[in-house]
């Protein structure tokens, strides 16, 4: 009895999107029950835990299994209709989370995600309890990364994404997603090099660094990366001089109001520039391919990833219209956010049918520019308690001095407003991994110990939280760990008078262990 | 007055002095700072250019061949239609070694601006020693400190060039020689001027064969500079200095941006929130790491004096240290 369902997009209807800005309160749950493997089952959660089954890819029966009945079996989700709204019951949610299912992601108690937390927590465990080194280190693992990518294919079937190396260029990573098939976008010369020397062809290359100097369009010749974006016209007189058999891709400005890195968007070209560096490219006689843009990362507002679209169809038109060769590739850019995947994909698909339907673009490739979809929920940091102060000299706060900060593999709080969560994993003897109480920064009375957090450096600038609370009053020795922290976090490896900040990796893959 | 009031009028002077002598007392430059087409000026030389005698130069080894004058880079469009630094050979402005060196009062001029930008480059780095220790210094006054780090700095390069025993092999090392630090003297020092970003304040940068170490004027609203214009443009100005640490005259892998912590703070939080997309990385100050290994003596643990006297102590605390590959 294996219920085979096919994938079934219940969202087909273009009606919704009206706004394409109404997806909110929602989530994506892929969930897997006890005796069944079910992959890619997506949940969309409304307010009052109201929630809508959107997808189911596959359910296959998992061998020799003996556990007990699942409280959420394949078949009463086969009962439920695709589409239907169904009442995700408090007791249900919080089964699933219980059960590791399911966990509610740090500040959004709306997010839910399937990641593997016994072996996250056995990674940390078994290495703590086997070294002495107090060295802070990241789990990684490396099957989260390939359900994602399932989720991509799911979501972003006419999409082909291009990892945004910048993101996290450990090798590990690469390689997975080399093998997976992705193509890579590269923001500089060596993260270039990285890319090739994993046997990456340079055809899989997107050179997207928005500040280019002569001496990098002169290394992506020497390398035979062809593709690049620009969004001026000093750009293209020094790619006519020195790489002029490159594939361009104009890079268009977009409405980034509600974006997190709001200034990552500020590169790009206005639309009444459009027809000056088209003039431009016909008189130089460049090779343009493509339409380019990056809505900033963390945008809530889809209506800017819908107008940019809309406003890439403007430039392909203007293309035909100005005598240029007709446009092969649209890139979405990047921006992606693991809680609102499925709602910002819905609004990519919505858009690109509107404006570039599969019937009359046939031909078209799309792809885009993910970094941190792909490696956020991927690693967790752990870090060890250095020094305490007590700056009142009493109880009642303290200082706590940690082996890492924005100097090392934090410095995703300053480059890009990340704001990470610490908890608690090893205090007084013992392990608390993923206790939900362990730290909270909005209910002081509930839990007792006001804390500020700090990097090695005596740097103002190290400060990792301030104003928060943990449930023990943390000692020196005491292990903290920082969940879902893959995105913009290990690139700084800096070599430095001796002091070398390396990033130690332990990695895990839960999808090979699964299956 | 404290030592970095002082500091900071000592540089401002110094700084008017450097551009009315460099750049503004000349007819053809003036003229070229004038026209819009122009976007930056830089002004470099080797530090062998303090040797006064030519035939001293050579006799110490430092073959002509090998060493670069002091040259002026105009940032302009090239003939290929972008914007590029190349060298103004324009006769006003030839360097003085092309000259007779019989000029003397030229020569003099000449050497007091090298000395002035060595000076205001280096004076960045020295920190407030009493900040950090107040027993140490408490009876030293800015005058004197100042008047200690001219008497140092002197000598530090001093010792660079007059070591008699420098053959030219050695010489030809040292010339390659590369430092992530900014604590060393450079072989090469250089002042660039950028008026449509940071109008008539300078950056001042030292060089060697690796690194390109710029550091940039203090950045806050109530100064002259224009603040909105340095985070509106940001891509260009940085693309000025990647252009140029990168160009062929230089040929230097790093570009490291020293951001004084005085500047406006939004303005730090932004340059930082950008510069990850475009290849910044973030660099550690380079004293306080461990720190808090001996907590108790972290207030020491900033005096890094180089030299027998207590009262210097130079540091790279006052900067926030971005690496740009180039
Ligand atoms: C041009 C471009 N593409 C892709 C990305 C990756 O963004 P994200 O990691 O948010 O997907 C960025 C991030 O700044 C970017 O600037």
């Amino acid at each position: 009895m294996t219920p085979e369902l096919s994938v079934v997009n219940t969202l087909n209807n273009s009606s919704r999107f009206a706004s394409p800005c109404c997806a909110a309160h929602s989530a994506l749950l892929p969930v897997r029950d006890e005796n069944f493997q079910i992959k890619n089952l997506f949940i969309y959660k409304q307010p009052s835990h109201r929630c809508q089954i959107l997808q189911i890819s596959k359910v296959s029966p998992k061998p020799h299994s003996c556990a007990p009945p699942p409280i959420m079996t394949s078949d009463t989700l086969t009962m439920s209709k695709l589409g239907q709204e169904q009442l995700l019951t408090e007791t249900l949610l919080n089964h699933l989370i219980s059960k590791d299912i399911a966990t509610p992601l740090p500040h959004d108690s709306n997010a839910l995600t399937l990641q593997s937390h016994k072996m996250i927590e056995s990674a940390l465990t078994s290495r703590l309890s086997s070294t002495e080194s107090e060295d802070s280190f990241f789990v990684c693992d490396l099957g989260e990364i390939k359900r994602l990518y399932q989720s991509w294919r799911i979501h972003l079937p006419r999409v082909k994404p291009f990892y945004a190396v910048k993101c996290n260029p450990n090798q590990e990573i690469l390689k997975t997603l080399r093998d997976l098939g992705l193509g890579f976008d590269c923001a500089s010369r060596s993260e270039i090099d990285t890319v090739l020397s994993l046997d990456v062809s340079p055809e899989r290359i997107l050179y997207a660094n928005p500040c280019k100097a002569s001496s990098f369009i002169k290394h992506a010749s020497e390398v035979g990366v062809l593709k690049s974006t620009f969004d001026n016209s000093d750009e293209l007189y020094k790619i006519k001089r020195f790489h002029p058999n490159s594939e361009l891709f104009i890079r268009i400005a977009t409405d980034d109001e509600s974006a997190q890195c709001r200034l990552s968007t500020k590169y790009g070209c206005h639309l009444d520039q459009v027809d000056s560096l088209l003039q431009t490219v016909k008189e130089l006689e460049l090779n343009l391919v493509g339409v380019a843009f990056h809505v900033g990362s963390g945008a809530s507002d889809y209506n800017s990833l819908y107008k940019a679209i809309r406003d890439s169809k403007y430039v392909f038109n203007r293309v035909e219209e100005m005598g240029l060769p007709s446009l092969k590739v649209l890139d979405v850019g990047g921006g992606f956010q693991y809680h609102s995947f499925v709602q910002a994909a819905e609004v990519v698909n919505y858009s690109l049918q509107e404006f570039f339907p599969r019937e009359a673009f046939s031909e078209l490739q799309v792809i885009a520019e993910p970094g941190r979809y792909f490696v956020s929920t991927a690693l967790t940091l752990a870090t060890n308690v250095i020094a305490k102060r007590r700056p009142n000299n009493d109880n009642t706060s303290s200082m706590i001095y940690v082996n890492d900060g924005v100097y090392g593999n934090l410095n995703c709080i300053l480059f890009d407003h990340q704001v990470p969560t610490p908890k608690i994993l090893f205090h007084s003897n013992s392990y608390h991994y993923n206790s939900a109480t362990s730290s909270d920064h909005c209910i002081p009375d509930k839990i007792e110990n006001k804390i500020s957090m700090w990097g090695p450096t005596c740097d103002g600038l190290d400060c990792i939280k301030n104003n928060y609370y943990l449930k023990y009053d943390l000692d020196v020795g005491d292990w903290i760990y920082f969940p879902n922290l893959g995105a913009y976090t290990s690139t700084a490896a800096t070599q430095f008078n001796g002091f070398q900040q390396f990033s130690d990796f332990i990695y895990i893959d839960s999808e090979a262990a699964y299956n | 007055m404290d030592i970095e009031n002082y500091k900071s009028d000592y540089i401002n002077k110094k700084e008017s002095r450097l551009i009315n002598s460099l750049l503004i007392s000349n007819e053809y430059l003036k003229e070229i700072i004038a026209s819009s087409d122009i976007k930056g000026i830089s002004y470099n030389f080797p530090i062998q250019n303090l040797i006064k005698n030519k035939n001293k130069r050579l006799h110490n080894g430092y073959g002509l061949d090998n060493i670069d004058d002091d040259q002026f880079f105009i940032y302009s469009l090239n003939t290929s239609g972008f914007l590029d630094w190349h060298a103004d050979m324009h006769d006003d402005i030839t360097p003085h070694n092309d000259r007779s060196v019989t000029d003397s009062t030229e020569l003099d001029q000449h050497i007091q601006n090298y000395w002035d930008i060595i000076q205001n480059t280096e004076c960045q780095f020295l920190s407030n020693s009493q900040h950090f220790n107040p027993e140490n210094t408490i009876n030293v006054s800015p005058q004197k400190i100042m008047k200690l780090f001219q008497r140092d700095t002197v000598s530090k390069i001093g010792s660079l060039l007059n070591n008699k025993k420098l053959d030219l092999q050695t010489i030809k090392g040292l010339l390659n020689y590369s430092s992530t630090s900014w604590k060393n003297p450079c072989f090469n020092y250089s002042i660039i001027y950028l008026p449509e970003y940071f109008n008539d304040s300078l950056l001042y940068a030292k060089y060697d064969s690796t690194y390109n170490h710029v550091i940039l004027p203090i950045i806050s609203n109530d100064k002259q500079i224009a603040f909105n214009s340095i985070i509106n443009n940001l891509k260009n100005w940085l693309l000025c200095l990647l252009e140029l640490t990168s160009s062929s005259n230089y040929n230097l892998k790093f570009l490291r941006l020293y951001i004084n912590r005085n500047s406006d703070k939004y303005l730090i939080m932004t340059l930082l929130r950008n510069i990850n997309w475009i290849n910044g990385k973030l660099i550690p100050n380079e004293n306080n790491l461990n720190w808090l290994s001996s907590p108790e003596n972290s207030n020491n643990i900033h005096n890094n004096t180089n030299n027998n006297d207590n009262a210097l102590a130079y540091n790279d605390e006052n900067f926030i240290i971005l690496e740009f590959e180039c």
